[in-house]
C-alpha cells in the first residue's frame, strides 16, 4: 500500500508540473475564465446591494454589507469548488479520447483532479486580491465567530470533494447518452439556483430552500459561505457536516457504480 | 444593397447550418429555453423582493432580456459559426500561412483543410472548455 501511495504521489507531482506548464501556455484562456469567475458574483453583488438600498437598507435580514460579504465569500468558495470536467465527457466519448486514458494504469479522475487543482492554484492568486478589494469597496460585513471560521476550512474541503466527485459521476451519464449538452446545462442551472449563487438561499421561496437542503446543492457551495459569514449555529453546522458526509459517501458510491458499468459500454465513438 | 445581400446570405447559410442536423437543432433549442428560463427565474427572484431595480421595472428587464436574446441569437446565427470555423481551422502550435485567405474562407463558412491553414489536424466542433489541454497531453 505504501509503495502504491508513493507511486501515486510521484504521478501527481509529474502531472502538476505538466499542468502548470500547460496552464501557462494558454494564459489568455486562463484570463478569460478568470474574468467569468469574478464577473458573475460581482453582478449579483451589485444587484442585491441595489435592492437592499431601494428597500431602505435591508432585505430579508441582509443589509448591503451582508450582501457584499455573501457574494465576496461566494466568489472565493465557488472558485475553489467549481468543476468543469463533466462538460468534457460527451466530447471525450464521442471522439474516442477516453481510449488513451483507459490504457493508462491510473484512473482518469486523477488527471482531472490535478488539472482542477492547478487551475485553481493559479487563478486563486488573482481571485483572492480581487475579493479583498471588493470587500473593502462594498464595505462587506464578514464576522464569523472563531469556531465558525475554523469550521469553514473543513466545510470548504468537503464541499470541493462533494462537488468534484458528484459532477464527475454526472459526467459518467455520457456513457449511456450520446448528447449530454442539455443535461449538463440543466445541472448547471440547478447548481446556480440551489447552491445560492443567484441569491442567498434564505431569500428564495421555502420549497426551493427545502429542495436545496434535501439535495446536495446547498452543501456544495452555500454551507461554507454561511459558515464564513457567521450565519450558522452549532446545531446547523453539525447537520451540515453530516449532510456533506452522507452526500460524499453517496457520490463515491455513484461514481464507483457509474464508472464500472459505464466503461463496459464505452465504444470509443469516433476513435 | 450589396451589404444587405451578403447579410441575408449569411443569415440563410446560418439557418441551413442550424437545420442541417435535426437533433443538434432541437438540443440547441432546448438549451436556449433553459437559458431563457434561467434569466426569467433570476429576475423573478430579484423582483420577489423589490418593485424596481435602479429605476427598472420587472417588465422592462424582461424586455431587455428578450432583446438581448434576439441580438445574441442573430450573432450566433450569422457571425459565430464563421468564427468557430476560423478557430477550428487553426490548431495550437500551427502557424497560419495565409491569414487573409484563412479569414475569407472562414467568413464564407468554409474551411478547406490544408489550404487555409498549415496542417490538417481535425478538431471537433464546439469543443468544450479546456479540451485543448487534454488533447495537448
Amino acid at each position: 500500500v505504501r509503495g502504491g501511495g508513493r507511486r501515486l504521489l510521484s504521478v501527481y507531482q509529474a502531472k502538476f508540473r505538466a499542468e502548470i506548464a500547460l496552464q501557462f501556455a494558454y494564459r489568455g484562456s486562463l484570463l478569460i475564465w478568470l474574468l467569468g469567475l469574478v464577473l458573475g458574483p460581482v453582478i449579483y453583488l451589485v444587484v442585491w446591494t441595489t435592492v437592499a438600498e431601494t428597500r431602505g437598507g435591508s432585505v430579508g435580514g441582509f443589509t448591503s454589507g451582508d450582501f457584499a460579504g455573501y457574494f465576496v465569500v461566494l466568489m472565493v468558495v465557488n472558485q475553489l469548488t467549481f468543476t468543469w470536467h463533466f462538460h468534457e465527457f460527451e466530447w471525450r466519448i464521442r471522439n474516442g479520447f477516453f481510449s488513451p486514458l483507459l490504457l493508462r494504469p491510473i484512473h482518469p479522475i486523477h488527471a482531472d483532479l490535478v488539472e482542477n487543482l492547478t487551475f485553481k492554484l493559479l487563478t486563486f492568486v488573482v481571485v483572492a486580491p480581487v475579493a479583498l478589494v471588493l470587500a473593502v469597496v462594498f464595505d462587506a460585513r464578514i464576522a464569523p465567530a472563531p469556531w465558525q471560521a475554523a469550521a469553514f476550512v473543513p466545510a470548504l474541503a468537503f464541499a470541493f470533494v462533494l462537488r468534484f466527485v458528484l459532477e464527475w459521476t454526472v459526467g459518467c451519464v455520457a456513457f449511456w447518452v450520446t448528447r449530454m449538452a442539455a443535461l449538463t446545462n440543466a445541472w448547471w442551472v440547478l447548481v446556480l439556483f440551489l447552491s445560492g449563487q443567484v441569491a442567498p438561499l434564505e431569500l428564495l421561496p421555502v420549497p426551493i430552500q427545502v429542495l436545496a437542503t434535501v439535495l446536495p446543492f446547498r452543501w456544495m457551495v452555500s454551507f461554507p459561505v454561511e459558515l464564513a459569514l457567521g450565519r450558522v449555529d452549532p446545531r446547523g453546522a453539525a447537520l451540515g457536516f453530516v449532510a456533506q458526509a452522507v452526500w460524499i459517501a453517496l457520490a463515491f458510491l455513484g461514481l464507483r457504480v457509474g464508472w464500472r458499468h459505464g466503461v463496459r459500454r464505452y465504444g470509443a465513438v469516433g476513435a | 444593397v450589396r451589404a444587405a445581400r451578403i447579410a441575408f446570405l449569411s443569415l440563410r447559410l446560418g439557418l441551413l447550418n442550424a437545420f442541417q442536423y435535426r437533433t443538434d437543432f432541437w438540443i440547441a433549442m432546448l438549451q436556449s429555453l433553459v437559458a431563457l428560463g434561467t434569466s426569467l427565474a433570476g429576475i423573478a427572484i430579484v423582483f420577489g423582493q423589490t418593485d424596481t431595480l435602479a429605476g427598472w421595472s420587472q417588465e422592462e428587464l424582461i424586455a431587455l432580456v428578450g432583446v438581448f436574446m434576439v441580438v445574441a441569437g442573430l450573432l450566433g446565427l450569422v457571425i459565430r459559426p464563421s468564427l468557430e470555423r476560423l478557430m477550428e481551422g487553426r490548431p495550437p502550435g500551427h502557424a497560419r500561412l495565409r491569414p487573409d485567405e484563412a479569414g475569407r474562407c472562414a467568413a464564407d463558412g468554409q474551411r478547406p483543410p490544408g489550404r487555409c491553414v498549415a496542417g490538417d489536424r481535425h478538431r471537433p466542433r464546439r469543443r468544450p472548455h479546456r479540451i485543448r489541454d487534454a488533447q495537448a497531453r
